[in-house]
């Protein structure tokens, strides 16, 4: 019985060593974990729901004057939609990344990883692609319903959606160095939720997520603060295009994507700097497998 | 270097703490490439950490250590391409439960750098082997946990690495799997030249497999050798156990305690119509005509009477207690 096992062993085999194939690997296998879990996401995405419909209510509060100020058009819940739907995307993909490395350390998957060959940079790289992907299902879910549900002002037209992509990719790029920094700390303290929790009502308000950016103006020390949040860049080149249809051409949009370019240079390397000094400590600690 | 080996210098492991927690104490070891090589402790003599150190997720504070001829802490990469690490006391918790035996595969393979079609051809013959076919499709969690621990072991081999590291790799299976998997670790070793470190409680099974041990106690070793070897360890004392034609034995028993090369009386059982005693004796003389001759002049029938050679659990009791006693 053994023998025939044996035999296939003995045959003589190149390894594969590609960290494209690796990522591949770690995005598909999470994948398809993730999707095991069907109630949750048709729960998720009627929270989703739900918190758009709050906001279509309070739109009809605000004054459409207080948003053309801005350059953002006059629907508060055009404004508000955009604001909401990308900051829980956003929020969704960083903590897919200390979620999942949580519960690979309690199920003891994370020392199978962690013992393997694999460069910790695919492994982080492929469970944020799961998270970046997963998460573009709730966002375009919230925006269908926010556009033909409650009739929010969107446009579609291809070189604003073409830029909204871009913008998109590096939002994405400047904020995964943060993800992955929160990472390493569940790493070195086992829970991150709190911090995570805690970062994403700051950041989705000095961003101004929920009210323009203006109304900061009387208090310049959070003004100033709003500036350092790479997301308020991400959400000015947004609204832009969803709402006014700008393009990269437009040199508003053209800064926030450099800016966000800028970020995504600091904070990824930083990020993996992070994790592997978390990484380290844990295996000074010996604490990979505790949680 | 034996690009098989796996050689430990001094290698110390102390955990953060005041006063730090010494789990591995200059431990010494030297695997030859394509030896079975047994690994034994009981729980908290520092096992887990020295084979954690070994597989690089535990970093040391002392020593060296090489895995196929890669320094653990200089060149991790390259140690983990070299071995395969079966955690099987965790009963399967290190596998993702939410997909099949063959997801788990396929990922593994993935991060292993496995070959797509080599895979493919892997998974498809270890699941045969282990007898996963028909489940292979369900998810994990719904395996028993001896399905859970053959998924582990076939995840381990899918990669073929030179070096294994088989921690537990029996627990869980049933009486039938546990002796094709014994049968497979010797055929790794003996026909594919696999260099396995093995642990396991199932002292029998290191036994029949393991061409030399290592036993390690408060995080030392204090004993490493062939089985003979360590026999001799412990040479000074021997067990002899004598088969008496008696319905009663008590009386046998107070004769025997009196004899000088008698340490100490272990059992005594009555079995049928024999009395049966196991006695410890001591030195090098030939003690079984002395004991013979005392019970014949006692009017004892002797019926048989034989020196029992130690088995390795025996070996491993009497050094760590030994070991423990001297601490």
């Amino acid at each position: 019985m053994s023998s025939d096992l044996i035999s296939i062993f003995k045959e003589s085999v190149q390894p594969e060593r590609s960290e494209i194939r690796q990522t591949w690997g770690i995005f598909w296998g999470q994948l398809k974990i993730f999707l095991t879990y069907r109630t949750w996401f048709v729960t998720d995405m009627f929270n989703t729901i739900a918190s758009i419909a709050v906001y279509y209510f309070l739109s009809l509060e605000v004054k459409p004057s207080q948003l053309v100020q801005s350059g953002y058009g006059t629907s508060y819940l055009a404004f508000s939609l955009i604001g909401i739907a990308f900051a829980n995307y956003l929020w969704f993909c960083i903590n897919r990344i200390s979620h999942s490395m949580q519960s690979e350390i309690r199920e003891g998957t994370f020392e199978t990883i962690a013992s393997s060959p694999i460069k910790m940079r695919s492994y982080l790289f492929g469970q944020a692609a799961r998270g970046f992907l997963v998460g573009l299902y709730f966002m375009a879910g919230a925006l269908l319903v926010g556009v033909y549900g409650f009739k929010a002002p969107l446009h579609f037209e291809p070189f604003a959606l073409a830029t909204t992509i871009l913008v998109l990719v590096f939002m994405v790029l400047s904020h995964l160095g943060l993800g992955i920094v929160i990472a390493g700390a569940v790493l070195v303290y086992k829970q991150a939720d709190p911090i995570t929790f805690m970062l994403s009502l700051f950041m989705e308000f000095f961003a101004g997520a929920l009210f323009p950016l203006q109304l900061l103006g009387q208090y310049p020390l959070l003004a100033y603060a709003s500036q350092l949040m790479p997301y308020t860049y991400a959400l000015d080149a947004l609204r832009k295009c969803l709402i006014v249809g700008a393009t990269i051409a437009n040199p508003d949009v053209l800064f926030d994507i450099l800016v966000l370019i800028v970020y995504a240079t600091i904070l990824l390397p930083l990020g993996l700097w992070s994790f592997r000094l978390g990484f380290d400590r844990i295996r000074v600690e010996g604490t990979t497998s505790s949680y | 270097m034996d690009t098989r080996s796996i050689e430990t210098i001094g290698l110390t492991k102390a955990y953060p703490g005041k006063p730090p927690v010494v789990a591995v104490d200059h431990v010494d070891l030297n695997v030859r490439g394509g030896e079975l090589f047994g690994l034994l402790g009981p729980n908290g003599a520092g096992k887990t950490t020295l084979i954690k150190m070994l597989c690089t997720l535990i970093l040391p504070t002392e020593g060296t250590a090489n895995v196929g001829g890669y320094d653990i802490v200089k060149n991790p990469a390259q140690v983990r391409e070299t071995l395969g690490w079966l955690h099987g006391e965790t009963g399967g918790r290190a596998l993702y439960w939410r997909l099949s035996a063959r997801d788990n595969l396929r990922f593994y393979a993935y991060i292993q750098n496995v070959p797509s079609s080599t895979a493919s051809k892997r998974i498809e013959a270890l699941l045969s082997f282990f007898g996963l076919e028909r489940e292979a499709n369900n998810l994990v969690k719904d395996y028993s946990t001896g399905m859970k621990v053959r998924v582990m072991l076939a995840r381990t081999l899918l990669p073929n690495p030179p070096i294994l590291l088989l921690d537990e790799p029996t627990v869980g299976l049933d009486a039938q799997t546990a002796i094709e998997t014994r049968k497979l670790i010797r055929a790794l070793s003996e026909e594919l030249g696999k260099t396995i470190l093995l642990t396991s409680h199932n002292l029998y099974e290191v036994e029949q497999l393991c061409q030399r041990v290592a036993i390690i106690n408060n995080g030392k070793v204090v004993a490493q050798g062939t089985k003979a070897q360590l026999t001799q360890l412990i040479r000074e004392s021997r067990t002899v156990e004598i088969r008496l034609e008696s319905m009663k034995g008590e009386p046998a028993v107070d004769l025997l305690r009196n004899l000088t090369v008698v340490r100490e009386v272990l059992t005594s059982e009555r079995l049928g119509d024999e009395w049966i005693i196991r006695v410890e004796v001591s030195g090098t003389e030939p003690t079984i005509p002395m004991i013979t001759g005392a019970l014949a002049g006692g009017n004892w029938r002797v019926r048989g009477i034989s020196e029992i050679r130690p088995s390795l659990e025996e070996i491993f009791v009497k050094i760590t207690e030994e070991n423990n006693n001297v601490k």
